[in-house]
């Protein structure tokens, strides 16, 4: 990851903080984050839809000392390394996110997690919120 | 218009710090009420936990963020100084953008402030649904005492004229200036106090007992009619010295300013104290509530249960007790770090 302006951050702030993606009018299968083309069919009509935030792990890796880009820098000196997981969301699509209140040895391909709101890093003065997933709580 | 309060939701982060740690360090440790209290993580900050809470709030009363006509963000410690707070916590709930928002800031009971704002909004028929979320973590120098009875918390109410849940009453408030008691100047990252001992307390007794007595007044009341009465401001053994010379007994008295497992969170306090009892209050109870704010000021209601809240599993406040982790001293000191504290 790289730089991301805020005009481009700020256009997908629904889709950053609270998992609103594009569910295609032809297909119906959700994109997230919205694409010009529907990944599956190609067609350009959506309607915005709510994930649950609700999903599963479905690959995940350890960003250690010295790897992380450079807007995780601080928290990684401060905190050290840190989980980061592809989740399969129970509407279909893939994100990437970290990992929040959990121990490394409870992350396991097939864990269920759910979303919760953080802060993700500080840019340019300003804090950029977004999703991270939990180990899923019961209710 | 009439206006109830619908659902409450809270959040406690997980993370926790025990006396003992203190102890370890300081040899000392001044809250002798505080057995543990909570820890922001480093990506937690009151916005975060506001979201949290009130995301809470909604599922507790199966309604959806798009019903929202209103949210009011209450803080002594919010992420941003200047640039709207609650912008961002209604994003995230995903709201519709034709909505009424408002930081409100400054005092130990703007949490409080922002509850009879949410009132108000419902009861005048400016709006129908109200979300108000009071989510603090104060800040104190480390090296002083004070900083040792600060927690991190968030709680979340709805406020609404077409459901049924605890309905408001009345009202009563007290405004008188004061000097010395926790505060912060403009500019400044840390809360202060000028320790001025019993001549302070009697001050600020004075301003809670007028409030409750005024309400009680205006409502033809008495101590006998209420089931729970929650005061927000003072700690332990004053709260219970104080409700006591009210004449409420022990039993029914909510410590609001300071949970023995939670310590102090600023203007979340006592809405997360509120949204305990409601969680067990049964129908036709009646609370009294007062929340003071140093400098001074103190706002009380009343409300009677005329239905049961709703609390999904999981989301109790005994519930957010018991998911924890335990954090030494040195790791704490880091997190802070995090909140702007060093």
């Amino acid at each position: 990851m790289a730089y991301v302006s805020i005009p481009t951050y700020s256009r997908s702030l629904p889709q950053r903080y609270a998992l609103v993606g594009a569910k295609c009018n032809s297909c119906g299968i959700v994109n997230i984050p919205r694409t010009l083309n529907c990944l599956k069919c190609g067609a350009t009509q959506f309607e915005p839809v709510k994930l649950s935030g609700r999903g599963k792990i479905y690959s995940y890796t350890t960003i250690s000392r010295g790897a992380s880009p450079p807007e995780f820098a601080t928290q990684q000196t401060l905190v050290g390394s840190y989980h980061v997981a592809v989740v399969e969301l129970d509407e279909g699509p893939k994100i990437v996110a970290q990992m929040a209140d959990c121990k490394s040895e409870e992350i396991k391909i097939g864990l269920p997690v759910e979303a919760t709101f953080r802060r993700i890093y500080e840019d340019e003065g300003m804090i950029r919120y977004g999703v991270k997933f939990r180990p899923a709580r019961t209710g | 218009m009439s206006a109830e309060i619908v659902s409450c939701g809270i959040h406690l982060p997980r993370l926790r710090i025990k006396r003992d740690e203190y102890q370890k360090t300081w040899r000392y440790f001044a809250p002798r009420w505080l057995e543990e209290k909570t820890v922001a993580d480093f990506d937690e900050d009151p916005i975060t936990m506001a979201v949290e809470a009130a995301l809470n709030a909604l599922r507790n009363a199966d309604l959806d963020a798009s019903q929202i006509d209103a949210l009011y963000f209450a803080s002594t410690s919010p992420p941003y100084a200047e640039k709207l707070n609650a912008s961002t916590v209604a994003t995230a709930l995903n709201c519709r953008s034709n909505i009424a928002t408002l930081d409100i800031a400054s005092s130990n009971k703007c949490g409080i402030s922002a509850l009879l704002s949410g009132f108000d909004h419902v009861e005048s028929g400016r709006g129908r649904l109200c979300i108000i979320v009071a989510a603090d973590a104060p800040i104190a120098d480390p090296t002083g005492s004070l900083d040792q009875q600060m927690g991190a918390a968030a709680a979340s109410i709805i406020i609404g004229s077409e459901q049924v849940g605890a309905l408001m009453e009345g009202s009563s408030s007290i405004t008188k200036d004061s000097l010395g008691e926790r505060f912060r100047r403009e500019g400044h990252r840390y809360l202060q106090t000028v320790d001025l001992g019993r001549y302070q307390e009697a001050s600020a007794e004075e301003i809670v007992t007028s409030c409750v007595t005024d309400l009680m007044e205006k409502l033809e009341r008495t101590v006998e009619d209420y089931d729970f009465f929650v005061l927000h401001g003072f700690e332990d053994g004053r709260t219970i010295d104080l409700a006591k010379r009210l004449g409420f007994e022990d039993g029914k008295v909510t410590r609001a300013m300071f949970s023995a497992k939670v310590g102090d969170s600023g203007a979340a306090s006592p809405v997360l104290a509120l949204s305990k009892v409601l969680e067990s209050a049964t129908l036709k109870q009646h609370v009294i509530l007062c929340s003071y704010g140093p400098g001074a000021g103190a706002d009380a209601l009343s409300l009677v249960v005329e239905a049961e809240m709703k609390t999904n599993p999981g989301l109790r406040f005994e519930d957010y007790l018991a998911r924890k982790e335990y954090v030494d001293y040195p790791t704490y000191l880091k997190l802070r770090a995090f909140l702007g504290g060093n």
